[in-house]
């Protein structure tokens, strides 16, 4: 692939993995980060990229594999924000169980990040079990079952399950949902 | 699937969607920006051999 046109490419992926990358640190100086080291690492490893296969996919793989290599070597998952977080979502729902898209969002973040990329990649973007598996280098039952969990722990931290309310967007996020047709940017 | 744990779960998938599409809408940083202005110039290493995508291999191989 010319390098110029693994850059054009490199560039329009660059705002979603941004935000995977998000999804992963939940912080936005750790995700430029992280997002920094994929594409140097990415930019170097272009020669072992074939052209016609998924780059996004590819591009996922590198930033998660270096998140959890990150992860390892500084073993410093910030417990302070993991307190806070906790804290926060000790004092939900305030809303008659009328769940916000920022009360979702914490409750998204306390979860472990091994259910919180799965989420992302199957529940929001709406990848295969085996797309997963393969960009997290695990096997497909795996994916199932940390999806399964993460959805159910989202479920409950907010106070839902299969036999309460199930409002769970207001009407300006649903009418958001509405409007791109549940599509993705 | 019982219909109420199907519902639950396409709420939870869209609630996930925007969350997403929120920081996916974002625009990227100068750091980002410049990074991929310079990319060119950037010294290119070895280029190290790639096995699996098991997270010591952080390239892995390309996604089909």
């Amino acid at each position: 692939m010319r390098r110029e046109d693994a850059k054009a490419e490199l560039v329009g992926h660059m705002k979603v993995l941004r935000a995977f990358a998000m999804s992963l640190t939940r912080n936005s100086a750790a995700a430029d980060d992280l997002v920094q080291d994929t594409v140097l690492k990415a930019w170097a490893g272009m020669d072992g990229f074939q052209q016609g296969s998924n780059m996004r996919a590819w591009l996922f793989t590198i930033l998660r594999n270096t998140f959890y290599s990150n992860r390892r070597k500084a073993a410093r998952e910030s417990e302070d924000v993991d307190g806070i977080l906790a804290g926060r979502l000790a004092e939900k729902p305030a809303h008659d169980g009328r769940l916000q898209l920022k009360d979702f969002r914490i409750a998204f973040d306390t979860l472990p990040p091994e259910q919180r990329e799965v989420l992302m990649l199957v529940g929001a973007l709406q990848h295969s079990y085996e797309d997963a598996a393969e960009m997290c280098g695990v096997k497909v039952g795996t994916i199932k079952s940390r999806l399964a969990r993460g959805r159910e722990a989202l479920a409950q931290a907010m106070g839902l399950d299969e036999n309460g309310p199930l409002e769970l967007t207001d009407a300006a996020t649903r009418a958001v949902v509405s409007a791109n047709g549940g599509q993705m940017g | 699937m019982p219909l109420r744990k199907k519902a639950l779960r396409t709420q939870i998938d869209e609630n996930l969607r925007l969350i997403f599409e929120e920081d996916a809408r974002a625009e990227l940083p100068d750091r980002l920006l410049s990074l991929l202005d310079r990319l060119d110039a950037v010294e290119l290493p070895p280029v190290a051999p790639i096995t699996d995508a098991e997270p010591n291999d952080d390239t892995g191989g390309s996604s089909s």
